[in-house]
């Protein structure tokens, strides 16, 4: 049945074929913006001034035990992976469906898992101007970089990554799910910013509140990489947090699976998965 | 790969497939079904051509989209490549291609080579044999010269040819297409329907068309569908066969003379026939036109007729029913 | 205009449940808030209050971006951009019912936003109403006119929705949101001088927290009358050079 030059009878390869494949169209589709080469490297830049002056306002100059830079720093970092992974991975399927093409996509065998993991690595690639700025500005900010284990500080990065995909995985369904993702997607954003613990420490948000944190993978995991990369913390103190993040991780992308498999199924028995 | 197709299985079967959607004329008001799909059932040997015809709204590309996974049938079963449409929609999908066409379904940023290769990765090609095929299945369709362009800027025809070239692009054994010649240009359509024939007798093929001419030139089978159901079924000979009645045999005449009373008289004389006529053309000259079972007799029975009168002759014509005739006579009705 | 107006708002009902998208409205402004409370709390707390009008006063300015760019990107995916293009009611009449479709939205989320300071941060207002109606009244006018400028920058660039995450936090940095211009480093203070909404909160603050009459506010009110005049102006300007443009391109109909 299976032609030899197919890639059918291996799911690992194909499932990779496939999101590399991704992973470039999205790259090629999002160039054709002009607008997009500006929004995204400025989006996180001004949002980081806006705290910046926040804080300066309050006389605040340090936040959480670290510098008020590398805090916001970290921060930023942190939340430019998680808009990359909101408005790509997440929004994935909601833009295939705008551009119309989610019919063929459904239409084909391809895994859906594998595509959507395309644009959240089409995405990382786009973003790259984006952490470069972030870290220089760090720099001209003077915050300072104080690390004390290397397998900490990686951990901590590598945590900060799966989150993020984790996230934007489940977001994936969900905005589809909802036929009004690009809404859900902004508005998402200022709760996700506070109780993230991006901007201000999780240990300052109110008790009634700090359940949503603890449910959100990424906390866990800027709550791993912050002191790994300001206070020169060893894998002893975040521990904790670094096993907490991947097993939150887990479990989204577990629900983000079930929820993907919901979508083509409410979509299949709706008749809506080539309409907008 | 329990189910893999058998030798005389066929390439798709359906059974008593039902399909309703909901729709709201408004917000909070009470959801109203449709009956897109009433009751279909059809089986596609493999090897075949087999044609989908029917008025707007008919339910085909709704028997379509159910065959090819997009949608999940309301009731009923179908097979398609052997695998079931609902458990086994995966393996369904890569033994198909489909084009659903329209201006929709094409990344419009990527030109057309792009989109080809993606869907080859989509499709678990190997990079080595997507270069091959994206060059070939260009070279097909005539897009070559176009082939760097972003789809965005194409016209809805040379869209369409690109929906054909996708769809054929990892050579699936079984080919879906909804109206594909639709947007083409005379000359585009024709080669298309060449490439359609080729394709059998080693790909099953199920299409769905308006053009009359396409489908009694293409389809071994055709089924007639109005209203969600399948309301005649057969060859296109078998077809027109319904409609043998509608053989009609015209016949214009030389002067008349004052004699066209005495002519029609004799012509509702024949027996079995159906008279519709004088109409004159623009130099006067009167035409009959007589629809009938047995074209033989009818004429002999004519000419007799009009030797008696005195009438000479100047033309006569048969015209055999066409698959169009077969069509209005099952499904001709006014869209509503 | 009505029409343009009650289309749109039954489509949001439709696509997004009435409840579930009043919610998010809502949520928006309240956690930008808790952000800029969360901040203050403690250190300087003079700003909360002063956040608080700073918030709910960018709400108008959010609403008619999301709206405007929501809308026309919309319009564009479905297909039926062109559609209004070809009708031939005035551009000025479908933009501002589109804008207008947003004010139950926007005074929602200002509410809520004035409720969530005065309840969770204990913000006390002592408002002089003339002056607060005169001073909001401009700044409408004001931002009426901005939402034409920024549908042409979004039906120039085809991602209106991009266009408007783009300028949100240009707003919120410049536009006196959460400090007054003053907090801002001496070269950023001149664009935030530019900008409408920067007056707009300033008097509004002056006149629902410190009871200050219009007559103390004319150093606010007349750059904020001339706003209200200029900007209708150039956003009517601005959009028929692009849509001009646009029908030169034929990319009216491009997604
Ligand atoms: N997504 C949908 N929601 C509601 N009703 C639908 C939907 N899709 C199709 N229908 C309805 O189902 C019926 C059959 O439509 P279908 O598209 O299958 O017809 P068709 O035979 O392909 O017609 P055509 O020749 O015009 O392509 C029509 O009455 C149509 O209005
Ligand atoms: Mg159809």
């Amino acid at each position: 049945m299976i032609p030899s030059e197919s890639l059918q009878g291996n799911e690992v390869a194909w499932a990779l074929s496939v999101t590399l494949a991704t992973g470039r169209a999205f790259l090629t589709r999002m160039s054709a913006y002009l607008i997009q080469f500006v929004r995204w490297p400025l989006g996180p830049l001004l949002i980081f001034a806006v705290w910046r002056v926040m804080y300066g306002a309050s006389g605040r100059t340090v936040v959480g035990g670290a510098s008020l830079s590398g805090f916001l720093v970290t921060g930023i970092f942190g939340s430019v992976l998680l808009s990359s992974s909101i408005w790509t991975s997440g929004y994935a399927i909601e833009w295939e469906r705008d551009e119309g093409t989610s019919g063929s996509l459904f239409l084909s065998p391809a895994s859906r898992a594998a595509v959507i993991a395309g644009y959240g690595l089409g995405s990382f690639v786009w973003f790259l101007p984006c952490f470069i700025m972030v870290t220089l500005l760090g720099v001209a900010t003077g915050a300072t970089l104080n690390i004390g284990s290397m397998a900490a500080a990686a951990l901590g990065a590598l945590a900060m990554v799966t989150a993020s995909l984790s996230m934007g995985f489940t977001l994936a369904g969900l905005f589809i799910l909802s036929r009004r993702g690009n809404l859900i997607a902004n508005v998402m954003q200022p709760p996700l910013l506070l109780l993230g613990g991006f901007a201000v420490p999780i240990a300052r948000l109110p008790l009634s509140v700090r359940w949503i944190s603890n449910g959100l993978p990424i906390t866990h995991a800027l709550e791993a990489f912050r002191p790994a990369v300001l206070t020169g913390a060893g894998l002893a103190t975040t521990g904790r947090e670094l096993a907490l993040s991947f097993g939150v991780s887990a479990a989204y992308v577990v629900a983000g699976l079930l929820a993907l498999r919901r979508v083509e199924h409410v979509a299949r028995r709706l008749g809506q998965l080539d309409l907008y | 790969m329990s189910e893999a197709l058998l030798p005389d299985e066929p390439a798709i079967e359906a059974h008593n497939l039902r399909r309703l959607y909901w729709r709201r004329s408004r917000p909070f008001a009470r959801r109203q079904e449709v009956e897109a799909v009433k009751d279909i059932s059809l089986t596609v040997r493999r090897g075949m051509i087999f044609g989908m015809l029917g008025p707007n709204g008919a339910g085909k590309t709704t028997t379509i989209k159910m065959l090819s996974t997009l949608l999940t049938p309301t009731a009923g079963t179908a097979r398609v490549a052997g695998y079931d449409v609902v458990r086994d929609d995966r393996a369904v999908r890569r033994s198909l291609g489909v084009v659903l066409g329209g201006d929709r379904g094409l990344y419009g940023k990527l030109s057309a080579r792009d989109n080809l290769i993606y869907f080859g990765h989509l499709y678990g090609m190997r990079s080595a044999a997507i270069r091959t095929a994206v060059a070939e299945k260009l070279e097909l369709v005539g897009l070559t010269e176009r082939a760097g362009d972003r789809v965005e800027g194409y016209s809805r025809g040379m869209k369409q040819r690109l929906h054909l070239a996708k769809a054929l692009l990892h050579d699936p054994p079984i080919l879906i297409l909804d109206e594909p010649t639709i947007g083409l240009d005379p000359a585009a359509a024709m080669d298309l329907r060449r490439e359609i024939a080729a394709l059998a007798p080693t790909h099953t093929v199920l299409l769905t068309t308006h053009d009359m001419t396409e489908a009694d030139a293409l389809c071994e089978q055709i089924a007639i569908v109005d209203r969600g159901l399948i309301v005649a079924q057969g060859t296109p000979e078998q077809l027109k066969a319904r409609v043998a009645a509608r053989r009609r045999v015209i016949v214009a005449v030389e002067a008349l003379n004052g004699r066209a009373p005495a002519v029609a008289s004799a012509f509702a004389a024949i027996p079995e026939v159906t008279v519709s006529g004088p109409e004159y053309d623009a130099d006067g000259a009167a035409q009959w036109s007589l629809m009938c079972v047995d074209t033989t007799q009818a004429l002999d029975a004519a000419l007799s007729a009009l030797r008696t009168q005195g009438v000479g002759v100047r033309t006569i014509r048969v015209i055999e029913p066409s698959l169009e005739d077969a069509f209005l006579a099952v499904a001709g009705r006014s869209f509503e | 205009m009505a029409a343009s107006w009650s289309a749109r708002m039954k489509e949001q009902l439709v696509i997004s449940g009435a409840l579930g998208y009043l919610g998010l409205w809502i949520g928006l402004p309240v956690f930008q808030l808790a952000t800029a409370g969360l901040i203050y709390e403690g250190r300087n707390p003079a700003l909360v209050p002063y956040a608080v009008v700073g918030t709910a006063t960018s709400t108008l300015v959010f609403t008619m971006l999301y709206n405007v760019g929501q809308t026309l990107d919309t319009e564009r995916l479905r297909g039926t951009l062109i559609g209004l293009f070809l009708a031939p009611a005035p551009r000025i009449a479908w933009l501002t019912g589109f804008a207008l479709a947003g004010a139950f939205e926007t005074s929602l989320a200002a509410a809520s936003t004035v409720g969530f300071g005065m309840l969770v941060f204990g913000v006390r207002f002592d408002v002089d109403w003339p002056a607060l109606l005169v001073s909001l009244g401009l700044l409408l006018l004001g931002l009426w006119g901005l939402g034409f400028v920024f549908s042409a920058i979004g039906l120039w660039s085809r991602r209106s929705n991009d266009v408007s995450n783009l300028v949100s936090p240009v707003m919120l940095l410049l536009g006196s949101v959460y400090y007054p211009i003053t907090a801002l480093p001496l070269w950023l203070r001149l664009p935030a001088r530019a900008l409408p909404l920067s007056y707009g909160v300033q008097a509004l603050v002056e006149a629902s927290l410190h009871h200050r009459p219009l007559s103390t506010l004319t150093a606010k009110i007349i750059p904020l009358a001339g706003f209200a005049v200029l900007l209708p102006l150039a956003g009517i300007a601005a959009f028929r050079w692009v849509e001009h443009g646009a029908r030169r391109r034929g990319d009216l109909d491009l997604y």
